[in-house]
Order: C-alpha cells, then sequence, then structure tokens
C-alpha cells in the first residue's frame, strides 16, 4: 500500500495518474466506491480495493460497469459520496444507466471515471468519452498532468454537488499511466476511525422515479442546473498564458497541453496565447468568446473527437467572431497525439520549418523496427488457456468455429494456437455463436465451439447464455476458468474463490440450472480429459458448456515467489527428442526454445512455471520432469 | 536540463521496475521528473518499453522523435524499435542477452545478429553504444533477476546522466522488496565498474 495515498497529512510523492485521482476522491470524502477492471483505468480500482478497510471506505469488484454505476447512484442518493472507474468502452456498458440518470441528479457527490485509449494499446477500439458526456449532458473534465488530476477530481466533487449532477472526469492511457510527482492536500478528518458509507436514502419519488411526467420536469431542471454551472465556474475552469501575447492563439486540453508546451521550447517561440480548458463540455462560453475576439488565428489541439473544436466554432457563429479557427485539419484525429505530431502540426499552423524531418526520421524507424521480431503478446508459461485451447482444436480440428471474448485468452489468436476466430465486445462470444450456429448451417454444419473467460462470463455472457439456451441454439461453450480477471491484473469476479465480499457463484451450477444440454468441469492440465470432454460434447446436440477449471499460472507463480515457494520444471531429453518441434509448432509455450545447431527443443528453467502440458504433447515422451520443486 | 530515457525489452523483464528506480532517483534528486509507463495486455511477454523524463522543461510523459538521450535496451533486438527516438551522440546501453521469442523459436523470423545491430545504431543513427553483459554481471552479484541493476550501473558512467549512485541506490532500497537489494547494489556497482574503461573509450 503506498503511504502517499492513506497518509492523513499532505505529502509529495510520485505518483500514476490514476493514483492521483484516488487521492482527489479521497480528500474529497469518498465513502463508496464500486467499479469494474480495464486497462488503463485498473489501477484506480486496485487502489481503492488496497485501502478500503483501513480508511474505512467501502469499495468493490463489481460484476460489470453498469451495475458499478448503479450502486454508486444508490450510494449518492444515500449521502455518501461515491466514484466508479471505467476503461471508455464499459461506458458503453454502463451508458444506458448515465443516459437516464444524468437528469434524474445526485445527491452526495457522484464522480465517474472514464479513461481513454487513444491508439488502442490494451482496447478493442478507439473512442472518445467527451461526446458521452455532451450526449448526456453532463460536465466532463480533462487534466493534464497527475497534479491536475488530483484537483480535478477535487473540482468534479464540487461540482457535482454544488449543481446536483454526475461528473465524468477523463483521462486518457497517457495520463492514467504517467508518472510524476504529486503535491497531496491532507485527509478530511475521521478516516480510518469510522466506516465512512454509513448513510441514508431519504425518498423522494418525484424525482427518483422516472416516469414520463417526473422526467420531463428532471429533464429541464438539469438542462437548467448544466446551463447555470457552465456560466457560474466557466472562467474558473480555463487557464490563459501570455493574455497579452500574439494574435495567434492555442486552444488545448487534456493531455495535449503538454505537448504544446514542449512544441513552443522545441520550434523556439514564445508569446503564443494559449488557453488550456479543463471542461471539455460544456465548453466555457464567455472565456471561449473573449479569447477568440483577442486572436486572429486560432488553432484547437486535441487528441481524438473535434469535441471542444466544435464547440469553438458554433461560439464563433453565435457570437458573430471574425476569427479563423483551425483544428482537426491540422492535428490527426485517429489515434494519441505526440509530441512530434503536436510539433508539426503547429509548425503547419505558424507557417514555420517542422522542427525535426519527421517523415524521414519515422521512415528510419519503420526500416529498423522491421529487423526486430514481431513479439505480440503471448499467453504466460503454463497458461491454463493455452492447454485448453490445444485441447479444443485436437477435438475439433481446423473445421470448427472458434468464436471468442475478451481477456488473456484472446491471445489465442495467434499462432500456433488459432482458436480465436472472433472478438467484438465482452459476452459477444456467446451471442456471436448462437448467430452463426443458426445462421451457417449451409456447409453441413461445422462445429462452432466458443470461449469466454470466468470474468467476461459474468459480466455479459450470463444474458447471452440465457437466449441461446431459450432459443434452442446448437453449440459448444468452453468457459476457461481461471478464478480470476486475469487481463486487468487479476481482480476477483463472481466465480472466484477468494476476494469477494459475498458468497462465491459456481458456473457450472448456473449453466445447469439454465438448462444446458450437457455440463462438464475439466482440468485443463490434463489434456486427455478435456480432449474426451469435447468428444462427448460433439456427440449430441444443443448449448454444450465445459467449464475448463484451473487457476491462472501467473497468479499462482507470483504467490509462490511471494511466499518463497519453489515449483516443478521439466526438460527435454535430447536423446529422445526427435526435433519434430510439435511442442512449438503445435502448443507454443514460451519457455520451450528451438536449439538451432542440434535441432533439438530445449525449456528455458527460468521460465518453466510446470504445468506438465507439453509432456503430454510430446509424441516421443521426450519431456520430463527434471526438478520436482521440494 | 532535460534528459531523455527509453528503456525497451519483453515484458517479464522488469522494463517498468527500471522505470519506477530512475522516476524516484529524480524525485530523491530534486529533479522534475515525468514518465510514461505500458501497462496491460503488452505486460504479457509482448514487446514492452517506458519513458523517463526529467528537467523543468519537461511536461509530458512522452520523449519526443529524435530527444532521446539514453536508450536502456534489457533485451538486444528491442533496441531496434527506439532508436530513431534518440539524438545522434546519443548512449545505447545494451545487454546482449537475447531471449528469443516465440516467432524465431517457430522459425518465421530470425533473430537479428548483435553486431548488426551494433551496426545500425553506430553508423544509422551516429549512437555511441555500450555492450554490457548484464546476465554475466548479476550471477556475479548473486542472482539473474539483478540484470537491470547492472545496467543503471552501466548508466550511471554515461557522461551527463543526471542521477547519482546514491540516488539509485536510494530508489531500489525504496523499490525492490529487502530481500534483494543487496544483490541489485552489488550488480550496479559491478555494471559500472565494467562500463567504465568502455565509456572512455567513446566519449
Ligand atoms: C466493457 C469492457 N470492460 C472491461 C474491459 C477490459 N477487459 C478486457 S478483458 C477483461 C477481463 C478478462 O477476464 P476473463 O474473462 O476472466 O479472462 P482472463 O483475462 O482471466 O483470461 C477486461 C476486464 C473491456 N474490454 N470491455
Ligand atoms: S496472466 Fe494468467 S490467464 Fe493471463 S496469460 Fe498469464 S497465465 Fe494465462
Ligand atoms: S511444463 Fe512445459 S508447457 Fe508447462 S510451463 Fe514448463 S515448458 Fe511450458
Amino acid at each position: 500500500m503506498s503511504n502517499a495515498l492513506v497518509s492523513p497529512a499532505s505529502n509529495k510523492a510520485l505518483m500514476l495518474g490514476n493514483e492521483a485521482i484516488v487521492r482527489g476522491a479521497l480528500e474529497s470524502g469518498l465513502g463508496f466506491f464500486a467499479a469494474y477492471p480495464g486497462t488503463p483505468s485498473s489501477e484506480i480500482l486496485d487502489a481503492m480495493i488496497d485501502i478500503a478497510k483501513v480508511l474505512g471506505i467501502y469499495a468493490e469488484v463489481s460484476a460489470n460497469e453498469k451495475v458499478a454505476f448503479e450502486a454508486c447512484l444508490g450510494a449518492s442518493w444515500s449521502g455518501i459520496r461515491a466514484m466508479t472507474s471505467m476503461k471508455h468502452v464499459g461506458l458503453n456498458v454502463a451508458s444506458d444507466a448515465l443516459m437516464s440518470a444524468a437528469s434524474m441528479g445526485v445527491r452526495a457527490g457522484f464522480v465517474a471515471v472514464v479513461a481513454d485509449d487513444p491508439s488502442m494499446w490494451s482496447s478493442q477500439n478507439e473512442q472518445d468519452t467527451r461526446i458521452y458526456a455532451r450526449f448526456a449532458n453532463v460536465p466532463v473534465l480533462d487534466p493534464s498532468t497527475p497534479q491536475d488530476a488530483l484537483s480535478l477530481t477535487k473540482k468534479a466533487y464540487e461540482l457535482s454537488e454544488k449543481y446536483r449532477t454526475i461528473v465524468i472526469l477523463r483521462t486518457t492511457t497517457r495520463l492514467s499511466h504517467m508518472r510524476g510527482e504529486v503535491e497531496t492536500g491532507s485527509l478530511p478528518q475521521g478516516y480510518g476511525k469510522e466506516k465512512r458509507y454509513i448513510g441514508e436514502f431519504k425518498k423522494d419519488p418525484d424525482r427518483f422515479v422516472s416516469l414520463p411526467q417526473i422526467a420531463r420536469r428532471n429533464k429541464l431542471e438539469h438542462v437548467n442546473a448544466m446551463r447555470k454551472l457552465e456560466e457560474v465556474e466557466g472562467d474558473k475552469l480555463v487557464e490563459i498564458e501570455h493574455a497579452d501575447g500574439s494574435d495567434l492563439g492555442i486552444i488545448t486540453g487534456g493531455v495535449s497541453y503538454n505537448y504544446i508546451k514542449e512544441a513552443e521550447t522545441w520550434l523556439g517561440i514564445s508569446g503564443l496565447r494559449i488557453m488550456r480548458t479543463m471542461m471539455s463540455y460544456p465548453l466555457p462560453r464567455k472565456p471561449i468568446a473573449d479569447f477568440l475576439k483577442s486572436v486572429d488565428k486560432v488553432l484547437v489541439v486535441e487528441e481524438l473527437e473535434p469535441v471542444i473544436e466544435e464547440q469553438v466554432k458554433l461560439i464563433a457563429f453565435d457570437e458573430g467572431i471574425d476569427v479563423e479557427i483551425h483544428g482537426k485539419d491540422l492535428v490527426p484525429r485517429d489515434f494519441e497525439l505526440t509530441p512530434e505530431k503536436v510539433a508539426i502540426s503547429l509548425s503547419r499552423f505558424l507557417k514555420l520549418d517542422p522542427p525535426i524531418d519527421f517523415e524521414l526520421l519515422e521512415r528510419m524507424g519503420k526500416e529498423t523496427s522491421a529487423l526486430a521480431p514481431p513479439v505480440p503478446p503471448t499467453l504466460c508459461p503454463a497458461c491454463p488457456h493455452r492447454s485448453t485451447f490445444y485441447a479444443i482444436r485436437k477435438a475439433a480440428t481446423n473445421r470448427a468455429i472458434f468464436p471468442s471474448d475478451i481477456g488473456c485468452y484472446t491471445l489465442g489468436y495467434y499462432p500456433p494456437l488459432k482458436t480465436v476466430d472472433t472478438c467484438v465486445d465482452m459476452g459477444a462470444s456467446v451471442s456471436v455463436a448462437h448467430g452463426i450456429a443458426v445462421a451457417s448451417r449451409g456447409d453441413g454444419g461445422k462445429t462452432v465451439v466458443a470461449t469466454i473467460g470466468d470474468s467476461t462470463f459474468f459480466h455479459s455472457g450470463l444474458s447471452a447464455l440465457a437466449n441461446a439456451i431459450a432459443n434452442g441454439s446448437d453449440f459448444i461453450l468452453v468457459v476457461l476458468d481461471n478464478g480470476t480477471t486475469a487481463m486487468t491484473g487479476h481482480q476477483p469476479n463472481p466465480g472466484s474463490a477468494e476476494g469477494n465480499r459475498g458468497k462465491r457463484i459456481s458456473i457450472e451450477e448456473v449453466a445447469k440450472a439454465m438448462g444446458a444440454d450437457l455440463v462438464e468441469v475439466v482440468d485443463p492440465y490434463d489434456i486427455s480429459a478435456v480432449v474426451g470432454a469435447m468428444k462427448r460434447a460433439m456427440e449430441i446436440k444443443g448449448v454444450r458448456v465445459i467449464v475448463a477449471r484451473r487457476e491462472c499460472a501467473l497468479k499462482s507463480i507470483s504467490e509462490k515467489r511471494r511466499k518463497g515457494e519453489t515449483w516443478k520444471r521439466y526438460a527435454v531429453n535430447a536423446e529422445k527428442c526427435t526435433g519434430c518441434k510439435a511442442c512449438i509448432n503445435a502448443f507454443g509455450c514460451p519457455a520451450i526454445k528451438w536449439d538451432a545447431s542440434n535441432k533439438k527443443a530445449y525449456i528455458d528453467p527460468e521460465m518453466c512455471w510446470g504445468c506438465g502440458s507439453c509432456a503430454q504433447v510430446c509424441p516421443f515422451d521426450a519431456i520430463k520432469v527434471v526438478d520436482d520443486g521440494v | 536540463m532535460e534528459y531523455n530515457i527509453i528503456i525497451s525489452g519483453i515484458g517479464g523483464q522488469g522494463v517498468l521496475t527500471v522505470a519506477r528506480i530512475l522516476g524516484e532517483a529524480a524525485l530523491y534528486s530534486g529533479i522534475k521528473v515525468r514518465m510514461s509507463e505500458v501497462h496491460g495486455l503488452s505486460q504479457r511477454f509482448g514487446s514492452l518499453f517506458a519513458h523517463v523524463r526529467m528537467g523543468e522543461q519537461v511536461y509530458g510523459g512522452l520523449v519526443p522523435m529524435g530527444k532521446g538521450n539514453m536508450l536502456l535496451a534489457l533485451e538486444p533486438a528491442e533496441s531496434l524499435r527506439y532508436m530513431h527516438y534518440m539524438k545522434k551522440g546519443g548512449a545505447l546501453v545494451l545487454n546482449k542477452n537475447p531471449i528469443e521469442p516465440p516467432q524465431v523459436s517457430m522459425g518465421l523470423f530470425n533473430y537479428p545478429n548483435l553486431l548488426k545491430i551494433k551496426d545500425i545504431a553506430t553508423e544509422k543513427f551516429g549512437l555511441r553504444v555500450i555492450e554490457v553483459d548484464a546476465k554475466k554481471i548479476a550471477a556475479e552479484a548473486g542472482g539473474e533477476l539483478a540484470q537491470n541493476s547492472a545496467m543503471l550501473g552501466a548508466a550511471l558512467e554515461i557522461p551527463g546522466f543526471p542521477l547519482t549512485r546514491e540516488a539509485i541506490v536510494y530508489a531500489v532500497r525504496k523499490v525492490i522488496s529487502s530481500r534483494y537489494a543487496d544483490i541489485n547494489i552489488k550488480a550496479i556497482d559491478l555494471g559500472s565498474e565494467e562500463t567504465k574503461k568502455i565509456v572512455a573509450a567513446i566519449f
């Protein structure tokens, strides 16, 4: 646990943007936290879980983002300051709640942190949360640095309570995972001494029951509150540099501000009028209008969609301001901005030579990188998913269709496993499998074998499975149950043995209760058992569920390392190895390497985590335990 | 002063830990620091990088292309992805021990020759290459896990590197489990020692 997060007094520490948000929430008197993990937001959840007991706050890993969002709403309505956090696509899941709750408003402050992932470092798509803020008509704050993340989190709570509105705090990968020095404030009294989540729900059905006549009144009240917020708070949420500078202006926000500051030095210019807005929606109208009147030409620099730009253009039009406005004509709209991209946009705006020959450097970079072997992420050594995928392929052959889902197991896409044919959004494995099973009977009916992780199953697989069974579908669903939400850092889910506040839910009992036509539980490390279950499943029709259960290897090895325990290691007997490469080309554990001079496989002892699967894969019985780890 | 470092390697090698150590050392030294880390998918044995930036003029977490002072490559081939971020005359501190990725084991790709990597760094990008046998040094210090500390020891010898041994040692004690701190500090000193001569020859 980081001291800087829980220390009652103010202090200075190196913090991630995400940690600064946690501290900001605590300094604002947070009592209730609920979230589902997702890169790049997960460290907020992890930190909250970590400190909850010590500080007396309530923190839970929720089953999905919608559930978390609504739980926070309930807490806020009970007078407890609440926060949820999620990745950008999490808000798609929670958007139903957001769109209705927006106009119903809050009682105690409620801040939803939403982390965008420009360039899709760890995501299936790129989307701009600020558009959701505009859609739902709630304010969105957009910090630039970790320090800023702390202070804007506090500002968000202030606005939320003053105007009774949900506030979105939007971060991006670059900010969430930026580390920098942060000076914290102090915590309010009472943390650690009492439970901070004991409130009271005061009934107010005329606000909290969104029947049409109530919803109409709520909507107008909310629209008014938002108008007032923009008018009253607007000028406190902008910063202007060089107010008496040149007649060229920049309007920016979020991490783009950093790149503008660096581009200034890089290009050797000074005196540019820079307006940084900390609120991207609603854009503070009067300060923007005044700024536009003070310049001849302005460049809007923002990452992803032209959210600020479009509002700036509207304001200029409405107020009849004669100013040349540039934005996405000069600044890239797709993918993450970088210092060099912004320096080039700025040099084009100012009609200066770019500070570097960007195209040349990029070309040289491409040529050089092409010599490096591609190293995409891989399933860990001993990962149970690998063994399950291998067994599925062995039983179902190449002719089967493999809809899959999101998690570590999406890496089954890569050779040699190639058992992931589709991946859309969480839970889609089951529903897409259903659609394929119904619609692709034309070519004689291929077997459809869907895979889904345990966390994803509880997140949004449940309703899809109910639908498939109720509609008499025909596919095999293999639940890859490693007992955790591995991809995002091993948070518990409702099926986990530990880490939850309440009861564990059994996946196989759920499947049975829903009426699946076959339910089996197998151990992925026993490859022939998985193949056997697959074969039995393939003999019948209907929705068949196989639960492949074995703890995540990384989780179990990390625990062993922490406790100073050892584990088994396997090695290849060079005399028996014929060099067939089955262990590498069909199975592909990263601990197994190829000795090109001897034409034999060998196992890197540092990387072998001892699952024994490769020993079952080797057709020549050449792989054996060499160190039983005791 | 502005000093930009990129650390490159493969998930599991400790890229983020090295970054943390540098960051804490900068904070300890009263130097403004901004870092970018990559969390998530790539941590599963994929290519991984972190940026560490020090100096008053530094705002964002990303090293601007062509402005890097040091590339700390924990794995040789991984250095190839970031050389174009370095300045001419910048330092490439290179752990000479390759980690063979699955695509190479599968025969889908050839691992580049170490001499060629160094050649590209010097000829094409004008970098000064400091080759470190971090594996050997770590073994000498008492454990293979201390390879990255050997690399930090080497970095300490590069002219212009803004952090002191004292600051790095402080940060190692703060970031690394106390059980392994001494081995790592020994690796730092051995790394420095081995590097002194090479640095004297090329700087
Ligand atoms: C709506 C949504 N929320 C969160 C995420 C981030 N995310 C990707 S995979 C995953 C969970 C994976 O857990 P599980 O299904 O158990 O598979 P594992 O990684 O353990 O193999 C999460 C939370 C996402 N992609 N979409
Ligand atoms: S973290 Fe766990 S589930 Fe993910 S690849 Fe590693 S072993 Fe497999
Ligand atoms: S036993 Fe084989 S498959 Fe399992 S981790 Fe070791 S090398 Fe990999």
